[in-house]
């Protein structure tokens, strides 16, 4: 029967929905950039997918290489992204600026998904990029299992009372210091970071000396290109370098993990973990 | 007599490159005990800092020594065969034909230890030879210089072009290594790649100061005191290919130690070049351990190349000289 | 004895014939002038006799053994060439240079002795050097280089001396000294060879005479045979001017060494 309460509610009812702006999951998004290019893979439906960058098919920087062999490719540029037509393209903030101004001024919504230097970087952008995508749920759920690995790990080295050190030593010398994924990542794994114990901060260089004095027990690498020459190449031959490490070999922990801040740091994380057996 | 207060003379520098020598070994970005460290070198387990002793700063301060005293000899012995003083393995093609054959084996090579040293010799062979075929037997400073500018940039193109073809991703970054020369990082291993190479080329140098001097003269009348030119010119010519072709595969084109050196010898020797040929030896070895001396005493964190600092040094000095040559040319 | 020998000499440069069937016989203490006009290969067959080039056809003995039977340092001690562009190529001091002349006598890691520093001193005070001795070469007028390259050739001590226009450069002053230091080189027991183009000069100081003319021998004998009127027009293509009486008069006229003179003084003249 319509008495007042029912006509009241309904009207309550039919204003809530009619107030709430209509925000359905965009249907064709277009990314521009590797890291952006992996969440979209992670965390959009199949037919969300317009187009990921080019560098999302390398299996050298791509964690998602193979999911993305299905989808068009593009190279960032203007007249692809308006062939595509996408209705949201997802940017990384080193995207050139120039194309994303060009792009907004055309009428298309890019979002800038900023790079990551911290695992708390990483959860934010899975939460953001969920969200644009309408699969907030989807987001939590990839920053659970994540979180449920690392703790995992964390748990586990928390337990031994060593924490022995190690470094990550690259071509020309260059290493991870304090405030990078990698020191993060060795700290969880258990391991004592001699770069940023020796006050390198960012991303620097460490010079062979300090290197040798610092005694570090296990060297990484994450180089790019494995099996070719170059001169910052057989910087990591030295023959100091294996009597310091007693023979350890260099332990390579591909370039893919660390590229692009995003859930794949738990693979890294639990290798860097293993190293210590 | 000039000949006593040039032995004097010698045994100056020996000493001051003995000098030299020792304080690179104390230079480090930590302070090391010294004499501790070679102790514990001696001893079955090598401690820490007994490797960095033996691994980081040994081969630095002898791969300079070589390295330095092999572009002194070398240059002293293109002037004297040249007769022109401004011939030096930089200006000549020597060490950019070296880089060249050295570019080509470590980017493109299959790995084995020798190849990096016989591309740089059969490289600085080739690119001497041009020069010399460019030049002309009895060139000026002009068409030393232009013949010497062409091979070089020649050269340059090509390595640039190789660096940027080649597998790595790094090697684009290296044409500055290649180019300026450097002597950071550098094992033992590099020191043995550079040695044989060097002690062969220095061989052969050996002997040829008397037929240098006699030069002096002129191609005809040395001939007629007995030198026999073209088997000269063949020696001189291998002796700097192996020798600088070794060091410059492992060190990259350091520039202006040839040209610079004799300059410096000559107002305390004379102009005889025989003469001039151990002393620039010595004197080039001095130069680059001082050289690398003062790089390493920058502030850390600043990578600057040991052929930075002789380019700063040696292009002015070299300005000067070309400036001034003309009061001496025949 | 014959110091040097050489018979049916022939050579080709760059694709021209410079000389051919040339003989040539050197005594001890003889002087012999080698003429001719320009291009007729003077200067080729001394570069022969010296080493520098070898000869296509014709043999070449000295002191009686082929000329390769020697080699080449061992002959440098007993033959000194002299250039015709003679040059130093760094501005070393002038006792320095005629010190290189001591070359072929030192074995590779043999230092100088008294013995070559006697020869360089002799050479020096021979051609007047000694008050030049510390100078650069750079510095020295054309006249004075050509007598530290002579000194040079003489530091050696050869038996025979082949200079190629050793007078070219020099005043008639300083060309009557280098031809008497050449005379009596032969005179003490060595021999010389000199390419001249100043026929006085040959005359005058030289034993015989070999006039070239495209690539062969016109004539060799004493000057008063090979300076004929017929050899002179058919190689130089000049003669003698009419009105003097004779060849060997012409020929004999010669400058004289002497003190210089004193200004006359402008207050005792009439």
């Amino acid at each position: 029967m319509l008495t007042l309460r029912n006509f009241a509610a309904c009207v309550l009812l039919l204003a809530i929905l009619l107030s709430t702006p209509v925000s359905a999951a965009p249907t064709r998004v277009a990314s521009i950039n590797l890291c952006t290019d992996q969440l979209l893979l992670l965390l959009a439906d199949p037919g969300q997918i317009a187009s990921v960058s080019r560098l999302a098919l390398e299996p050298e920087s791509s964690f998602m290489a193979e999911a993305a062999s299905g989808y068009p490719v593009n190279d960032a540029k203007v007249e692809q992204l308006l062939n595509l037509d996408p209705e949201l393209i997802l940017a990384g903030g080193f995207s050139p600026r120039p194309l994303v101004r060009l792009l907004r001024k055309l009428g298309y919504r890019v979002e800038v998904v900023g790079a990551t230097e911290d695992i708390a970087g990483i959860r934010a952008n899975i939460r953001k990029v969920a969200g644009l995508l309408g699969h907030a749920p989807r987001g939590e759920a990839l920053i659970a299992s994540m979180n449920a690995r690392l703790q995992a790990v964390a748990g586990r080295s928390a337990s031994t009372s060593r924490r022995p050190i190690a470094l990550f030593y690259q071509p020309r010398g260059y290493t991870s210091g304090r405030d990078t994924l990698q020191d993060q990542a060795l700290s969880i794994a258990g391991w004592r970071n001699l770069a940023a114990e020796s006050a390198v901060s960012g991303y620097g260089h460490i010079g062979l000396e300090q290197l040798l004095a610092g005694q570090p027990e296990q060297l990484f690498t994450s180089a790019y290109a494995p099996g070719t020459r170059s001169l910052a190449q057989r910087l990591l031959q030295h023959p100091a370098l294996r009597r310091i490490t007693a023979g350890r070999p260099v332990i390579n922990i591909d370039y893919r993990y660390w590229i692009c801040g995003g859930p794949m740091i738990a693979d890294a994380v639990e290798a860097l973990a293993q190293a210590r057996h | 007599m000039p000949e006593q207060r040039g032995r004097w003379l010698e045994g100056l520098l020996a000493l001051l490159l003995a000098t030299l020598f020792i304080t690179s070994l104390f230079i480090g970005s930590n302070p090391l005990p010294l004499w501790q460290a070679a102790v514990d070198s001696l001893g079955q387990d090598p401690t820490v800092i007994s490797l960095i002793l033996t691994e980081v700063r040994l081969p630095r301060a002898l791969i300079a020594l070589f390295a330095g005293a092999t572009l002194g000899l070398c240059g002293a012995a293109m002037q004297g065969l040249l007769r022109n003083p401004l011939a030096s393995p930089g200006l000549v093609g020597s060490s950019s034909g070296a880089a060249l054959g050295a570019v080509l084996m470590i980017y493109f090579g299959s790995g084995s230890w020798f190849q990096v040293p016989l591309g740089g010799i059969l490289g600085s062979l080739g690119a001497t030879l041009l020069v010399y075929l460019l030049a002309g037997r009895q060139a000026g400073s002009v068409t030393l210089i232009l013949a010497g500018v062409a091979v070089n940039s020649l050269a340059l193109a090509v390595i640039s072009l190789l660096l940027n073809l080649a597998p790595s991703p790094y090697a684009v970054q290296e044409v500055v290594l290649w180019m300026l020369g450097s002597i950071s990082d550098l094992s033992l291993q590099d020191f043995s790649i550079l040695l044989p190479g060097t002690l062969l080329g220095w061989l052969l140098l050996v002997g040829t100061g008397r037929s240098l001097d006699a030069l002096t003269l002129g191609e005809e009348t040395a001939r007629s005191m007995g030198v026999e030119l073209t088997r000269l010119r063949w020696r001189i010519f291998i002796a700097v290919a192996l020798a600088v072709g070794s060091a410059v595969s492992v060190t990259g084109s350091i520039g202006f130690i040839g040209l610079v050196v004799p300059h410096l010898m000559r107002p305390l020797v004379g102009f005889l070049p025989g003469r001039l040929l151990p002393l620039s030896a010595l004197g080039g070895a001095i130069l680059l351990l001082a050289a690398d001396i003062s790089v390493r005493l920058l502030p850390a964190g600043t990578d600057v190349k040991v052929g930075v600092i002789t380019a700063l040094v040696g292009a002015p000095f070299f300005l000067y000289l070309v400036i001034r040559s003309r009061r001496w040319q025949p | 004895m014959n110091l040097i020998s050489a018979s049916g000499i022939g050579i080709r440069l760059g694709g021209r014939s410079i000389l051919q069937q040339v003989d040539i016989d050197l005594q001890q203490g003889e002087m012999l002038g080698l003429i001719g006009p320009n291009g007729a290969g003077k200067s080729t067959l001394l570069k022969i006799l010296s080493g520098i080039l070898q000869p296509d056809q014709g043999r070449l003995t000295f002191r009686g053994q082929p000329f390769s039977s020697h080699d080449r340092s061992t002959r440098a001690r007993h033959i000194s060439y002299l250039s015709q562009q003679g040059s130093a190529h760094w501005p070393i001091t002038v006792r320095q240079l005629v010190a290189l002349g001591r070359l072929p006598h030192l074995g590779p890691w043999q230092r100088p002795g008294e013995r070559d520093r006697l020869a360089i001193e002799q050479a020096m005070q021979a051609t007047d050097l000694l008050g030049l001795a510390a100078r650069s070469v750079a510095t020295l007028s054309g006249g004075e280089k050509a007598r530290v390259l002579l000194a040079r050739a003489l530091a050696g001590e050869p038996a025979i001396l082949l200079a190629d226009e050793p007078v070219a450069a020099l005043d008639p002053a300083h060309q009557l000294d280098v031809m008497t230091l050449l005379r009596r080189h032969c005179d003490a027991g060595g021999a010389v060879v000199v390419v001249l183009h100043d026929l006085h000069l040959a005359a005058h100081f030289c034993d015989r005479l070999q006039l070239l003319h495209q690539g062969m021998t016109l004539e060799t004998g004493p000057a008063t045979r090979v300076l004929s009127e017929a050899n002179l027009q058919r190689a130089y293509g000049i003669g003698i001017r009419a009105g003097i009486p004779s060849v060997e008069q012409a020929l004999a006229l010669a400058w004289e060494r002497r003190p210089a003179a004193r200004h006359p003084d402008p207050a005792k003249a009439g």
